[in-house]
């Protein structure tokens, strides 16, 4: 669009130049005339190509937040874009392709979603959850933001998010190891440690059943 | 995971262009109920819009806890979805209404806004009930805890037997 504008200016000062040079057999306040429409052409064309230049400029932020990555566990990943341009971006879609669905789940959330309208100054957050299938080091890529910049503006602009970077999932079963509460294992381990202790106390209750307790007499009591 | 909300239907008496009157919606929430490997909680509603005028293509506003923010659509433009995220310490179980308006409703709050009025006034064109049951932190008391207390115990009942009876 720019560089149409350009081609426009160029082409109405060259004519203008022409018609200008045609008319040199002119009287002079008709060729004083034509200069200044050259000069008013010439200005106008430089001026035009700075006004509407108000773009919308979207900033986006993919984040994962979790403290631990497990298989078949949640990954809570948030997306957030920001508008710092000065018009309003129109038809925002935001795609994420780095969760294929042979390597995860989802549990809530969509991958690929659009804003009809981002106000400028305005963001919007959109989040997503995950749930990976295999453990192993993965790395979390950007997703892609498209948008058009202003209301009148047919182009497309593209951009990206932050990109999270690689994380580590770890297998659930060594997850498990180490933070569940293992209520089982001890429930296992009170009823291997009941014949170690049934046994004496058996012994000692037995042997105590056939002797009767003698109360002590009381001290400082003399009869 | 996933848990079915309640449909709720609330009738407006605007009509006025595109604007969607009789609105049903259908929607599908997710909590996030693990917070021991998270550090934020999800909340996210997938829902779909019918409109009694077959108005399509609307463009929804949220009430969540950022404000009243945009909803996001699927590219076919069927499906919306509603999500924020909160801190996981901070997180309280049960019920979360999420009022959604349309470009009318948005503006009027806009406009209540501004003015500084009450903006329970203007009405939403439906309301989605989000359920949180709470999220998992991990056991009350530990395991081992009360393995050792256990132990503790019967050392204690063994140790004042034997002396009773040395004594």
């Amino acid at each position: 669009s720019q560089v149409a504008a350009l081609v426009q200016c160029t082409s109405s000062i060259i004519t203008h130049t022409l018609s200008v040079s045609i008319n040199i057999s002119v009287s002079p306040p008709a060729r004083m005339l034509s200069y200044l429409i050259l000069a008013l052409a010439f200005v106008g064309c430089v001026l035009s190509e700075g006004e509407g230049e108000e773009r919308a400029r979207l900033l986006a932020a993919k984040r994962v937040h979790n403290l631990y990555l497990v298989e078949g566990r949640d990954i809570v990943v948030q997306y957030s874009v920001h508008n710092v341009g000065q018009a309003a971006a129109i038809n925002v879609q935001l795609t994420d392709a780095g969760f294929s669905t042979e390597d995860f789940d989802i549990a809530g959330g969509q991958l690929q979603v659009k804003f009809d309208r981002i106000a400028p100054n305005a963001n919007v957050s959109h989040t997503v959850v995950v749930k990976p299938k295999k453990y192993g080091y993965f790395n979390f890529t950007a997703a892609e933001v498209s948008y058009q910049p202003s209301e009148d503006s047919a182009e497309i602009q593209i951009g990206y998010t932050s990109e999270p970077g690689e994380g580590g999932i770890i297998a659930f079963r060594d997850y498990d190891r180490k933070f569940s509460p293992h209520v089982f294992d001890w429930l296992i381990f009170a009823l291997l440690m009941i014949p170690a202790l049934l046994v004496p106390y058996m012994m000692w209750y037995n042997i105590k059943s056939k002797y009767a307790t003698v109360p002590r007499g009381k001290k400082g009591r003399s009869d | 995971m996933k848990v079915l909300i309640a449909v709720f239907i609330t009738l407006v008496a605007v009509v006025h262009g595109e604007s969607c009157t009789g609105a049903q919606v259908e929607a599908v929430g997710f909590t996030s109920q693990d917070a021991t490997i998270v550090t934020k909680i999800a909340y996210i509603a997938d829902f779909t819009l019918s409109c009694s005028n077959g108005a399509k293509d609307i463009s929804l506003y949220a009430e969540t806890v950022d404000g009243i923010v945009g909803v996001a659509r699927s590219v076919d433009g069927l499906k919306y979805q509603v999500s924020w995220v909160e801190d996981a310490a901070t997180a309280v179980s049960g019920e979360r209404p999420i009022k959604l308006y349309d470009d009318q409703g948005y503006a009027a709050l806009r406009k209540a806004q501004r003015g500084n009025e009450d903006t329970s006034t203007v009405q939403p064109i439906a309301t989605i009930n989000l359920y949180h049951p709470g999220a998992y932190r991990g056991p009350w008391v530990q395991s081992e805890t009360m393995a050792i207390i256990a132990a503790i115990f019967v050392y204690y009942y063994a140790l004042t037997q034997k002396t009773r009876l040395m004594a």
